[in-house]
Order: C-alpha cells, then sequence, then structure tokens
C-alpha cells in the first residue's frame, strides 16, 4: 500500500513499517536533566513511530552526505532553538530508532563562544555512558 | 599499528569535516555509542519513560 505522509514530510512510503526505538544511559540523564523538553521528546517519538523517515521540523537532517556520520544514520534535530536531540536511524521493517543525548548547544560546546573546556567534558562524559 | 592509527585519523577527519559546528569528540563518541537498550516499540518506550519520571 502507498500512501503519502503527513505534511511537513517530504518522503513516500510503500510498505507498513514497524518502529522500535533504542536508548542510551546518558539520553536518560540527559532527558531528566532537561525536564522542559520532555513534551517536545514524547512528540519526537510518537512522530517517528509513524513516520520513521520523516523530519520533526526543518531541523530533523543527517549529517551532511558521504561521510561517516551520515553513514551511520546520525541525524540532529533542535527541540528548542538551544537544545537538540541526537539520534541514529538504520533499518527497515523494523527500523530502529537510537536515541542518543539531549544537548544544549552549550553542552555541545558549540555556543557562543566556543568553550574547549566543556567540549573535552562532555566527549569524557559520552565515553563514560558506553 | 600504523594502520589503525591511520584509519582512525581519518575517520575523525572525516567526523571534523561533516560536523556542521557540533563537536568532532562529541560525534565521535556519539557514533560509537554501545549502551543501548533493548529496542521497544514508541508505545512501550513513552510507558517506561513515564514510569521512570523521564516525561
Amino acid at each position: 500500500m502507498k500512501y503519502k505522509v503527513k505534511a511537513g514530510d517530504d518522503f513516500d512510503v510503500t510498505s507498513a513499517n514497524v518502529v522500535q526505538f533504542r536508548r542510551t544511559k546518558l539520553f536518560n540523564q540527559t532527558l531528566a536533566k532537561h525536564k522542559e523538553v520532555a513534551g517536545k521528546v514524547e512528540e519526537f517519538i510518537k512522530f517517528k513511530t509513524d513516520n520513521p523517515l520523516g523530519r520533526f521540523g526543518k531541523t530533523d537532517q543527517h549529517f551532511v552526505s558521504g561521510g561517516v556520520l551520515a553513514s551511520t544514520g546520525m541525524i540532529h534535530t533542535h527541540l528548542t532553538g538551544d537544545i537538540s536531540l541526537l539520534y541514529k536511524r538504520s533499518g527497515k521493517n523494523p527500523t530502529i530508532i537510537d536515541l542518543v543525548a539531549v544537548l544544549t548547544h552549550d553542552e555541545l560546546g558549540t555556543g557562543q563562544p566556543p568553550n574547549m573546556k566543556q567540549q573535552k567534558k562532555m566527549a569524557k562524559v559520552l565515553v563514560d555512558a558506553e | 599499528m600504523t594502520k589503525l592509527i591511520t584509519e582512525v585519523s581519518a575517520l575523525m577527519e572525516d567526523i571534523e569535516k561533516n560536523s556542521e559546528g557540533f563537536d568532532k569528540k562529541v560525534l565521535f563518541e556519539a557514533v560509537q555509542a554501545t549502551d543501548f537498550t533493548d529496542p521497544v516499540d514508541g508505545e512501550t518506550l513513552l510507558e517506561q519513560l513515564r514510569k521512570e519520571g523521564l516525561l
């Protein structure tokens, strides 16, 4: 069966596709820290359940195609102007969506001005999450 | 060892080239993340998150 996905999406899908989610400890920890986006995370999960290939807003996008980030399915989407969700997507039926982390620009070390100390700290947090 | 270092160097270079402003170390670790829970459907995940007080 072929059908058009909801407004805001830019893909046609050709068959039903089971969607499953996984999460990291880091996702739990960072979501607990940013409870203000809990509602947006819930919206994201509901949206992706129905439209795993659809875009959750205009900022929901892979990293530049051709690189390793894109090949692993690494995607970033803004939940607010400052807070982003990093996730990965792989496979089809089931499509697995891996929720990696909920981070502010400052926590990612990409705020203005760039904070090198914070970048190193976040890298260590991610290592410890393994 | 030389081959491994070359491969890691190429990987980091690739990530930096495509980082779009995010920190390459953070992205490298995000790519390597392996501590994922077992897969569940969206409804089950939402239930779990609510029980854990995260939603």
